[in-house]
């Protein structure tokens, strides 16, 4: 049996979306895969299940970066643009976190950071002509690239946030 | 020889790095670094997976440490040359912090001689 659950969680809410994987394989719905939104789950017996997601852009070796995860205890689940899900058992796992320290941990968001960057870029880039010249008869259209401005603006502060924090613990 | 002054580039090394490249004097993968790292440390140091991914991405990048052979169907990694000068000077550097405060220790009433 599967089941599909929209669900929402920004950018830097990726602890939380570990938690509700975690909760949900607890009621037996085991996580398959997600797309845009939707999270796929399998109903099978409850399980007692960590979740974590790593964010990794660019790798070469796809097989090998699954199979040092594999060989730590963590069964690779499934990505999406640059997140990589892997769960575990806390008996099986190596450790239970997959950055055994701070400074590496940082680093994860630190790549969040440079692709929100990167996106906020092409999106100005993109929208510039009509931002100087925004069609008269049409100007709310200007929201639209307006809109993602500003999540973006509001997801790079935040992982900033977090990684202040992070730091600050240091 | 590689300058001392591009050796002193790469000091000093996070616990972590002084760690994985210590492990990798000899050839070895992924897990084996875990293992070794664990075993050197007499268990302080366990490494998550996705620190030493990244340590060895950035390793490998700044030619600390090459790719050698592959071991059931897992890459292993070696120092180079620099990598083993890096391990030198990191530990020059630990020993004479050591020596420098070996005075004030023993005057705190820590450890003798």
């Amino acid at each position: 049996m599967k089941k599909r659950v929209w669900k929402f969680f920004f950018v830097w809410q990726d602890e939380s979306e570990e938690a509700w994987l975690s909760q949900m394989a607890e009621q037996g719905w085991i996580f398959k895969h997600y797309r845009l939104f939707y999270y796929v789950f399998e109903k099978q017996y409850p399980n007692q299940l960590l979740y974590k997601l790593d964010y990794q852009v660019n790798i070469k070796d796809f097989p090998g970066y699954v199979n040092l995860y594999k060989d730590a205890g963590w069964e690779y689940v499934t990505s999406y643009l640059g997140w990589h899900y892997f769960k575990g058992h806390k008996d099986g796992v190596y450790t239970e976190e997959l950055y055994s320290d701070q400074n590496s941990y940082i680093q994860k968001y630190r790549r969040i950071i440079q692709t929100l960057f990167l996106a906020l870029w092409v999106v100005v880039i993109l929208n510039l002509p009509t931002i100087i010249h925004p069609p008269l008869e049409m100007k709310w259209i200007l929201f639209i690239p307006a809109f993602s401005v500003i999540l973006l603006v509001v997801a790079i502060i935040f992982v900033r946030r977090k990684i202040m924090n992070l730091t600050r613990a240091l | 020889m590689t300058s001392p002054k591009i050796i002193n580039d790469y000091l000093p090394l996070t616990h972590t790095t002084y760690y994985i490249l210590l492990a990798l004097h000899n050839p070895l993968h992924g897990y084996g670094i875990m293992q070794k790292v664990e075993e050197m440390s007499e268990g302080e140091v366990r490494l998550g997976p996705g620190t030493l991914y990244g340590a060895l991405s950035k390793l490998e990048k700044q030619k600390l440490i090459e790719k050698t052979t592959v071991e059931d169907r897992r890459k292993c990694y070696v120092l180079t040359s620099i990598g083993e000068q890096v391990v030198i000077g990191e530990y020059t550097r630990l020993k004479r912090l050591l020596v420098n405060t070996k005075q004030v220790i023993t005057n705190l009433g820590g450890e003798e001689t």
